[in-house]
């Protein structure tokens, strides 16, 4: 059984125990503190509003991080956004610096534009399934596929085949 | 295989600094946004399907599941698609760059619903007079669902928040006021609503859709219907008549003021200095309301909640809102889109092919916007 609502103290809790690992979610979706925190501030605002959707307190989680997803995918389709290119200067190609460097993995994600960031972030961050990625970001779950297999194909330039081997898997899955 | 990416994801991810979560603060917008919703209440504690009757009619609730199958979740005030129009029977959104076609003759209308835009269609581009007005629903990857609903010179409500459709129609004399789920392509409630016997020139009341409340719009009153409990009644707050009710306000006009109003408790939000002839078209959302000026050459723009105002060229029907709250014309092949905070307005790079189609291929029609109904 549901409940339509949710007391402050315990949404407060709530927002104690999700921000973390919300926030470094939309880190890596958006690559900027402060658009990250507004993105997490506003889905945990969402979520709030619409409690009464989520089935049962221990959904909250996965509810809040379907809106946050949902939350990044309209603000992707704001002109500033799609206008938004990827990074222009592009780390250099693994074998002349250790891939695994912070700077290499955020800049090659930084190298992607917004929605394949999302869908990678989505799929091996927060290793959601290719139908979940598609609901969350309201795409179709052929674009994930597509967005994916494009996204990966660039991160295997840019950090090399030891990340990100050419298999079939990583292809199409 | 992609363990390695996944491993580096979160290794980094780790690293991060995260702040301090500013729970207050979150709170405090889910205030608002609650506010600004007026969603349902008191329906959750229910099994996945509860059916209430009440008399003759009935409501249908799936709890958790709004938006049903075929809709985006989570639903929400935004469907997306940024700057919605039409153009003959192509629907264009996300500001021009995407489009696909209603296999009719014409596009009457368009409708912001949380599942997507709801698109009113049939024989002609008539909104009155013009035969059957069938619905379909264009989610955001394009795909065209038909909507089983079919009406003839009714005014139907939605509320940009819900996907649910609000009409009346007249069965053996009764008017009923009926909600369709849109994203599940099912009635959901069905209501009588007794002493409702005179309205404008339509088949059955105009009506609007705020919430749980369906504005039914007679001669003598403007009805309100709960059409979660089916409970009618009636509300002063509005004039009688027609039922233009978006984001929980509406527009009035007293003396020579024009005003919004909440309609829930009738306070006035914003009063407009509107002569013999001036009138407030609100957007969407009821957060921005509209007045041509007198000489038909511009049209000030009027943020309702802040109180302030910019002022564009041309006048109120030649301007679109989308789900967002944006201003947008479309020019040629191109869509402008417009601040409402600085009146600046900013052409687009997107050129938008030129589709049309149908009996009216020319014909250009906002998201959202209706004329006659």
């Amino acid at each position: 059984m549901a409940r339509t609502s949710v007391t402050d103290d315990e949404f407060t809790e709530f927002v104690h125990a999700a921000w973390p690992s919300l926030y470094r979610t939309a880190y890596l979706m958006l690559g900027e503190h402060q658009l990250a925190e507004d993105l997490v501030q506003t889905a945990l605002a969402k979520t709030y509003a619409s409690w009464h959707k989520v089935r049962e307190p221990a959904a909250a989680p996965a509810y809040a991080r379907v809106v946050l997803a949902n939350t990044a995918a309209s603000w992707f389709r704001r002109r500033s956004w799609r206008n938004e290119p990827p990074t222009e200067v592009l780390p250099e190609r693994v074998g002349e610096h250790d891939p695994s460097t912070r700077p290499a993995v955020l800049d090659a994600l930084r190298a992607l534009a917004p929605r394949q960031r999302a869908v990678v972030v989505l799929r091996y961050y927060d290793d959601l399934g290719v139908r979940d990625v598609a609901q969350a970001l309201g795409i179709s779950e052929g674009t994930v596929k597509s967005q994916t297999s494009e996204a990966l194909a660039r991160l295997r330039t840019l950090l090399g085949d030891a990340v990100v081997p050419m298999t079939e898997g990583a292809r199409h899955d | 295989m992609t363990e390695r990416l996944s491993t580096l994801l979160h290794t980094e991810a780790e690293r991060l600094e995260v702040p301090a979560p500013p729970a207050a603060e979150v709170i405090s917008r889910g205030h608002g946004l609650r506010r600004r919703r007026r969603l349902a209440t008191g329906v959750a504690c229910v099994a996945a399907v509860a059916v209430v009757t009440v008399g003759t009619g009935y409501a249908v609730s799936r709890i958790g599941e709004d938006g049903g199958g075929r809709a985006v979740q989570p639903a929400g005030p935004s469907t997306g698609h940024g700057a919605v129009f039409t153009i003959g029977t192509t629907v264009y959104w996300d500001g021009g760059t995407e489009h696909t076609r209603i296999d009719d003759k014409a596009i009457k209308s368009t409708y912001y619903t949380s599942a997507g835009l709801l698109v009113r269609h049939g024989n002609n581009n008539a909104s009155d007079g013009g035969g059957p007005q069938r619905f379909s629903l264009v989610t955001e990857d394009g795909t065209v669902h038909p909507v089983s609903v079919v009406t003839e010179e009714v005014v139907p409500g939605v509320d940009p928040t819900q996907p649910y459709l609000a009409y009346a129609e007249v069965v053996d004399g009764q008017v009923q006021v009926v909600v369709h789920d849109v994203a599940t392509d099912e009635e959901v409630a069905r209501w009588p609503v007794a002493d409702a016997e005179s309205w404008g020139g339509w088949t059955a009341p105009p009506v609007a859709l705020n919430g749980d409340t369906v504005y039914v719009g007679t001669d003598d009153v403007m009805r309100t219907v709960d059409w979660r409990t089916g409970e009618v009644g009636t509300t002063d707050n509005l004039p009688p008549g027609y039922p233009d009710v978006k984001g929980g306000r509406a527009v009035a006009r007293s003396g020579g003021q024009a005003t919004v109003i909440d309609a829930a408790s009738g306070k006035v939000l914003l009063s407009v200095d509107a002569g013999r002839f001036g009138y407030l078209f609100l957007s969407p959302d009821g957060r921005f309301a509209t007045m041509d000026s007198a000489d038909g050459k511009s049209v000030d723009v009027y943020d309702v909640d802040a109180g302030t105002h910019i002022a564009l060229d041309g006048h109120s029907y030649g301007y679109g809102w989308s789900p967002d709250g944006d201003l947008f014309r479309v020019q040629g092949d191109h869509v402008i889109t417009c601040s409402t905070s600085t009146a600046e307005c900013t052409t687009g790079t997107t050129t938008i092919p030129q589709e049309g189609g149908g009996v009216a291929p020319k014909d250009l029609r906002y998201g959202n916007q209706t004329f006659e109904s």
